[in-house]
């Protein structure tokens, strides 16, 4: 039986391998380290797949099951980020940020309930799908966002290739994150026509995720504007990377930090705070 | 140097080159972005005394003023939409190509201004509302959200409402006190669930889908500690009425129908035995107490009566068991909310006063010229106006006296013994004492009912500092189940929303024929003539009583076309343009933008 603390081990082996590969660079583990990630990424896949079976609804109607979900969707943007642009070091990191996914998981409540009325819809699956697909991508570009900012301050004023490597490399992937989080945001507009006759209501979830989704626009927007402004050519990509951890904090807001917010009682998206 | 033809270009050529710039384009994004945000922080569309609540005077009027308390909807809001269409629109003429490969950001940025058009739209000539209606009823309007109603260029009728429910589910819920934390506990069988962060173990033994509490008398012991009889009363051949009297807790039966009260008393020797034939019947009673000399004084509450009091004349007038009943005799009066009325005379001349039993203060929120008197009565529980009793004594070495008891005398007395019958004196019913315990228990068992999940218990384990005790959780119960300590608890419960569906069969009736049926359910709508009903919600109290969402949008296939155009647009731009170049410039074709 798979559970979710056996695939959590498996992602700390993953992050172990990969910290070795970038060390040490044995052979072995130039493939073997993705090939590893690979196997973590399965028990992860059935875990969700034992769930949607034991529920007999998509599982995401709970904070568990969606914290299962996201790990599972990192994983999968980080294999196709790889096969796309080869990560090296940012795999580690991917496997972390699971790891710390699927352990909040394991702290929540796991039971499994009945799925209220306006849940019970294909548009659930086809709306959550694309939506952690693209919250999976950039989490991932928040990662190398993160990895530029460390080794900008590391090295100084004058960055390498392989720093500013990483800020084309976050470029990449949010525009690869990009039109799922746009998917995401019109299928939840056309489901709320669909459930409540009004695609748009302001519902401080949906108006968060016109935030989130904004930044990321205002970020794909940079380079067009950054350069004719009147600063240091060195701070752009400086710029852009700071964009994007913002845009992280405002996906993560989004999707866990809405209970919080005085608005929040009227919402029908937010997870109850158990 | 500018050039003088330069500066005239720039007149034009300044707001042109302001609205075709991306760099507005992306301060608008951001500064949406921040709006949207205020419109979340702060909450929005409440009334201003919420506001002035919740925020203070100036800065409640200040928000409001700047109309932060209704983001969404305020001036400057819808003003820096309409900057970004007109910037959207500049921006596209301005950069306008024609070629292949500007296909995504053509399609993207018309589709903005597609959806602010048809949103706009939708604002100014759709309407959308509510609309509740019950089973078999129709509807010929609907209102807005503000309240008003609206017209239906139609008849709308519900024949049936069904509401679908999952099988229900319960969850044993733990609740340490002193942490305040809720914990789910499993529910399966035998296992023992530490509660983390605490002294408690909690083991599920035992599990019924249907159980009942069984209530049953039992005597615990010989000596008289609690003596009680089980007596029955025969109206012709059968039992009428039957039950235990307890001499110590509730020791008597009224019985206005049969005109018949029934006591049960322990007498410690065979003097008060003897008593029996003192009627010493409960009476109501009067206390009036002076407030500022702080003197009271317990008066009889019998009607007629006067009294003389600190220079005041109290006069009873009139007392019922039931104020609504007062007209009736007392004797038919069921003691609902007893009162008594009292005459007050003094130096303010007369006046007339209730006072209630079971609404001590009542006379305190009414006027009256004595506010210097408080007055109080007191109905004994017992109090009854029946005219027989019959009176069963018991004490030690097994002495028994019944004496029946008409008017105010003891018609006769002899003592009883278990199991025979005895006439009431010529009332035609009869008395049997058939039972005698002499301390009298209740023992609780709890049985299985059937198999059907209907009201399932838990038998549950509770092991923690005091020691182990063991105790049955009944679902739903009114009460939480406690440790010992008092700081666990655990409670049985349904938790959640079990609406599975609603179901709502609707028929259009237009012009008198019916054009058109369909069952309704959340996600799936009924469309007709611009209308759409959508099955919003039902009413708990009401479950024959459907919600109905009702909205007319013409703008929604614009907004649809938008989002169609923004999700092939931004496909088109991430993953096929790069393809397409990738082509191109294998190909050797030179690209234009």
């Amino acid at each position: 039986m798979i559970n979710i603390n056996i695939t959590l081990v498996a992602f700390v082996i993953v992050s172990i391998a990969y910290m070795v590969r970038e060390v040490w660079r044995p052979e072995i583990l130039r493939r073997g380290a993705v090939a590893i990630f690979v196997a973590a990424f399965l028990l992860n896949t059935v875990l969700v797949i034992n769930r949607w079976i034991e529920a007999g609804h998509a599982p995401f109607s709970n904070l568990y099951e969606s914290l299962v979900f996201y790990a599972w969707s990192v994983g999968f943007a980080y294999l196709i980020l790889e096969y796309l642009y080869g990560m090296r070091i940012v795999g580690a990191l991917a496997a972390v940020l699971i790891m710390l996914l699927l352990l909040y998981a394991s702290t929540t409540d796991e039971s499994i309930r009945p799925l209220m009325p306006a849940l019970q819809s294909n548009w659930l699956t086809i709306h959550v799908v694309t939506y952690f697909i693209g919250y999976g991508a950039l989490g991932i570009s928040f990662i190398t966002a993160i990895l530029f900012l460390l080794s900008w301050i590391r090295s100084g004023k004058n960055p390498s290739e392989t720093t500013l490597g990483f800020e084309k490399l976050s470029y990449k992937i949010v525009a690869f994150g990009f039109p799922f989080l746009t998917l995401g945001l019109v299928t939840g507009a056309v489901w709320a026509n669909k459930a409540w006759g009004t695609y748009w209501s302001w519902d401080p979830k949906e108006t968060w995720s016109l935030i989130t989704w904004l930044i990321y626009l205002g970020y794909l927007h940079l380079p067009l504007v950054l350069p004719r402004l009147n600063i240091d050519r060195a701070k752009i990509p400086l710029i852009q990377s700071s964009c994007l951890v913002l845009a992280f904090l405002a996906v993560i807001f989004t999707y866990l930090g809405l209970a919080y917010l005085p608005s929040a009682t009227d919402s029908e998206h937010i997870y109850g705070n158990k | 140097m500018l050039s003088k033809k330069n500066v005239v270009q720039s007149e034009e050529g300044l707001l042109w080159s302001f609205f075709t710039s991306v760099k507005l384009a992306v301060a608008l994004i951001f500064l949406i972005a921040i709006a949207c945000g205020l419109g979340t922080f702060i909450v929005q569309d409440k009334t201003p005394e919420e506001y002035k609540a919740r925020f203070g005077d100036s800065l409640a009027s200040f928000l409001q003023l700047t109309q932060f308390t209704q983001v969404f909807h305020s001036y400057w809001f819808t003003l820096l939409l309409v900057l970004l269409a007109t910037n959207l629109v500049c921006c596209t003429i301005d950069r306008w190509r024609g070629t292949l490969l500007q296909l995504g950001f053509i399609l993207t940025h018309i589709s903005i201004i597609l959806i602010l058009t048809g949103s706009i739209i939708g604002l100014w000539f759709g309407e959308k509302g509510v609309l509740w209606i019950a089973e078999g009823q129709k509807a010929e309007q609907f209102n807005l959200r503000n309240g008003t109603p609206r017209p239906l260029p139609f008849e709308l009728h519900l024949d049936s409402f069904i509401t679908e429910k999952h099988p229900p589910k319960y969850d044993l819920l733990s609740y340490v006190k002193d942490q305040h934390k809720e914990k789910f506990l499993y529910t399966e069988l035998g296992k023992p669930q530490p509660i983390p962060k605490s002294p408690y173990v909690v083991t599920i033994k035992d599990y019924i889908p249907d159980a009942a509490l069984l209530e049953e008398a039992i005597n615990t012991s010989e000596e008289a500690k609690n003596p009680a009889i089980f007596v029955q009363l025969y109206g012709s051949e059968n039992v009428a009425v039957e039950g235990w009297l307890v001499a110590k807790d509730r020791n008597w039966y009224v019985d206005r129908k049969r005109d018949l009260k029934l006591e049960y008393r322990w007498v410690e020797s065979s003097e008060e035995l003897k008593k029996v034939n003192v009627i010493n019947p409960s009476k109501p009673t009067l206390t009036v107490r002076q407030k500022e000399k702080n003197v009271s004084q317990e008066f009889q509450a019998e009607v007629g009566r006067s009294y003389t009091w600190e220079g005041y004349n109290l006069k009873v007038l009139d007392f019922t068991l039931d104020f609504t009943q007062r007209t009736r005799p007392l004797k038919e009066q069921q003691p609902n909310n007893p009162g008594i009325q009292v005459e007050l005379d003094g130096p303010q001349g007369k006046e007339n006063r209730w006072v209630f039993a079971n609404f001590p203060d009542w006379d305190e929120m009414h006027p009256t010229k004595y506010k210097e008197l408080k007055l109080l009565c007191e109905i004994p529980q017992d109090i009854s106006f029946v005219s027989q009793q019959v009176r069963i004594l018991q004490g030690p070495n097994d002495q028994r006296l019944l004496a029946y008891i008409k008017g105010d005398k003891v018609v006769e007395s002899f003592p009883w013994e278990l199991e025979k019958k005895y006439n009431i004196g010529d009332s035609g019913q009869q008395i049997k004492v058939t039972k005698f315990y002499p301390s009298f228990g209740v023992k609780q068992s709890v049985v299985k009912r059937s198999d059907e999940l209907k009201k399932p218990a838990l038998y549950v384990e509770i092991d923690g500092p005091r020691g182990k005790i063991t105790d049955w959780v009944f679902a739903e119960a009114q009460q939480a189940t406690a440790y010992t300590d008092g700081n666990l608890f655990l409670l049985y419960k349904q938790m959640g929303e079990n609406i599975k569906d609603w179901k709502s069969k609707l028929r259009i009736v237009d012009g008198g024929k019916t054009v058109m049926e369909k069952t309704i359910e959340v996600n799936d709508p009924l469309k007709y003539k611009g209308y759409a009903f959508y099955q919003a919600s039902y009413d708990p109290q009401n479950e024959k009583l459907s919600g109905l969402q009702v909205a007319r949008d013409p703008g929604v296939p614009l907004v649809y076309g938008g989002f169609f155009s923004l999700c092939f647009g931004i496909i088109f731009i991430f993953y096929i343009k790069p393809l397409l170049r990738r082509r191109m410039s294998a190909s050797g074709m030179q690209e234009g933008t």
